[in-house]
């Protein structure tokens, strides 16, 4: 048996005074990463110096009221978002396939979603309606769909085939890849600059504009959480017991599908491919306080934001005054965790 | 009295016919168990009397069709120990029968307690804290049987007996072990409620079972007291093979003994 050191002392076997006060400690954490999160940048603004100013009833200068208003602030609150729906999507996705390797990225849940911002940015023009709501729906369209092919195709009879759901991703993945190839064949040169953009991952483009379209969608995603976390909990023992224990599983399932799809379609939409968080942060949160969804999901939304934050920044001062696509950092954290818990899993040789 | 019947009842399975023309019944405030040779449709049919598989013909719940119940309905009234399952995630094993702690169940006053109590049950007192996947396959079953326990704790709930459907609980257990679940479960009958459950051992059957119903090739071949389907003839035609039932003293229950080939 594997040996998980800092779960030895665990006489009562009751984990949720640890996990609220794990919540708690994540609350703070967070606060603490925004705050460093809006005084770290290139320009050297300090907002401490803004808020006193401002305290003190002095006129707050143009240059420092763009850089942290219109700047720093979306960003902040752009990542929080992103991390939170990324890391809440992994948990749910492990939770309904019943597996901790599930990831949004991994499982191609991410490509399908990027499939639906690609065709919006080349094919929305031809479209008599749109506007800016159109990427972002269209990534919710393409991670659902992949979700629903995944689900159907690697699950028989309430089991879920590890081999097949990995398997069944990278093939989604390459199609949604092949499509997106076919997408960028065709886009015109404006269109072009945008799925680059679009494409390396970064938090950068952040702005007031994007997050009004965005973050109603992955706030929706986030807030069908409380509702999974009983079901998936019941889940774990499989879709007939969880039945027997009272639960719809349909509809958890659905519901799970639909937020997944929602959170991590805006979340694609608006900052490109940032891989791994949805898988690093539930894991880590799982040897902390536990498996309970009730504490794992909610942990996973704090934690997600704060590793997302963390990162941000240093993608932005790794190589400053230049960024480093943020999609880079996360994996390069990431991947090796990813390894990691391939490795230390037994018995995945036959899977 | 609260009766479990199932009319007419017919289980395909990727359309192969599993079960056809069963008729089946359980009173509560009895231990009813089902046995029958392998294949025989045993865990089909109990898997069809907990909703789980798809069936034409009625079963009903003291005259209600349990399948217009709803499942948050269902689970005030039932409570199903199904075969050995994986488990997802680590859990630890008060984490496991937890999970028991549904609707009325959760919100009683001694809630918080009944984990503990349930577990001192099925003899895993002091395991709390260890987590299941590294439990062996008999602590597994037995703290299943625990959070099963949880979610029908009193056998009678307003007048209304609760039930427990058991799919061979004793199946990985030593024969103390097995000897503690069957007590359990008959206690659990004897206090009101009904308990069915699938079994392999015919005499652990014999020993214990208020009602019997013997399954063959998707029928059921006997159905009635333990002494009266477990018979010379009856058994060795299920099983299709020679069985002698004795009555040894010192109770005269039935005891049944494999003939070796002559």
């Amino acid at each position: 048996m594997v040996a998980i050191p800092s779960e030895a002392p665990m006489r009562s076997g009751d984990r949720s005074p640890r996990a609220r006060a794990m919540l708690l400690a994540l609350v703070l954490l967070l606060a603490a990463t925004g705050a460093a999160s809006l005084a770290v940048g290139a320009a050297g603004v300090s907002p401490l110096a803004v808020l006193g100013d401002w305290l003190a009833g002095a006129e707050i200068a143009m240059r420092e009221r763009v850089i942290l208003f219109d700047i720093r602030l979306p960003r902040l609150i752009t990542g929080m978002l992103v991390g939170a729906s990324l890391a809440v999507s992994g948990a749910v996705l492990q939770g309904l396939f019943r597996n901790p390797l599930a990831d949004p990225g991994i499982i191609g849940v991410s490509a399908g979603a990027g499939l639906g911002a690609v065709f919006a940015i080349v094919l929305g023009g031809l479209l008599p309606f749109g506007g800016p709501h159109l990427v972002p729906l269209a990534a919710f369209v393409g991670g659902w769909g992949v979700t629903m092919l995944l689900y159907a195709v690697s699950t028989r009879a309430g089991r879920t085939s590890v081999a097949t759901m990995l398997l069944a991703g990278i093939a989604l993945a390459a199609l949604a890849g092949a499509g997106m190839g076919v997408m960028i064949a065709r886009a015109d040169d404006a269109q072009l600059r945008d799925l680059t953009f679009w494409n390396l991952g970064s938090l950068a483009g952040a702005s007031w504009a994007k997050l009004a379209v965005a973050a109603p969608v992955m706030l929706a995603g986030l807030a069908a959480a409380p509702f999974l976390a009983r079901g998936l909990n019941a889940l774990s023992l499989g879709e007939a017991a969880a039945m027997h224990l009272g639960i719809r599983v349909q509809r958890v399932k659905a519901l799970a599908v639909l937020s997944v799809a929602a959170s991590v379609g805006a979340a694609v939409a608006i900052s490109g491919g940032i891989g791994f968080v949805g898988i690093v942060v539930p894991h880590l949160l799982r040897l902390a306080i536990g498996p309970d969804h009730r504490f794992l999901l909610p942990g996973s939304a704090l934690l997600g934001a704060v590793l997302l934050l963390g990162a941000d920044m240093i993608s932005r001062v790794v190589v400053a005054p230049a960024e480093l696509p943020i999609g880079i950092v996360t994996a390069l954290a990431g991947a090796p965790v990813f390894l990691w818990l391939l490795l230390r899993k037994r018995g995945l040789v036959d899977l | 009295m609260s009766i479990l019947q199932a009319l007419d009842l017919a289980v395909s399975l990727s359309r192969k016919p599993i079960l056809h023309g069963v008729h089946f019944n359980a009173r509560a405030g009895q231990l009813t168990c089902i046995v029958g040779p392998n294949g025989s449709g045993k865990t089909t049919l109990l898997r069809a009397l907990t909703g789980e598989l798809p069936y034409t013909g009625q079963i009903l719940l003291d005259g209600t069709a349990l399948s217009t119940q709803r499942p948050e309905a269902l689970a005030e009234r039932r409570a199903v120990l199904p075969q050995a399952m994986p488990l997802a995630f680590p859990f630890t094993v008060l984490e496991v029968v937890r999970l028991g702690l549904t609707g009325t169940a959760a919100l009683a006053s001694d809630a918080a307690d009944l984990p503990r109590r349930a577990l001192e049950r099925v003899g895993l007192s002091g395991y709390e804290g260890r987590l299941f996947q590294q439990l062996s396959g008999g602590e597994q079953q037995r703290a299943h049987l625990a959070r099963v326990l949880v979610q029908v704790w009193r056998p009678v709930v307003a007048g209304q007996p609760r039930w427990l459907f058991l799919d061979e609980p004793v199946a990985s257990l030593d024969i103390g072990h097995q000897l503690q679940i069957m007590r359990l479960a008959k206690e659990f009958a004897q206090a009101g409620g009904g308990v069915i459950a699938v079994m392999h051992d015919l005499n652990l059957t014999a020993m214990t079972a208020d009602a019997v119903c013997l399954m063959e090739g998707g029928r059921v071949l006997a159905h009635g007291a333990a002494r009266d389907v477990f018979t010379d003839s009856i058994l060795s035609r299920a099983y299709g093979c020679a069985l002698k039932v004795s009555t040894p003293p010192p109770d005269g229950g039935v005891f049944i003994l494999p003939q070796a080939a002559a």
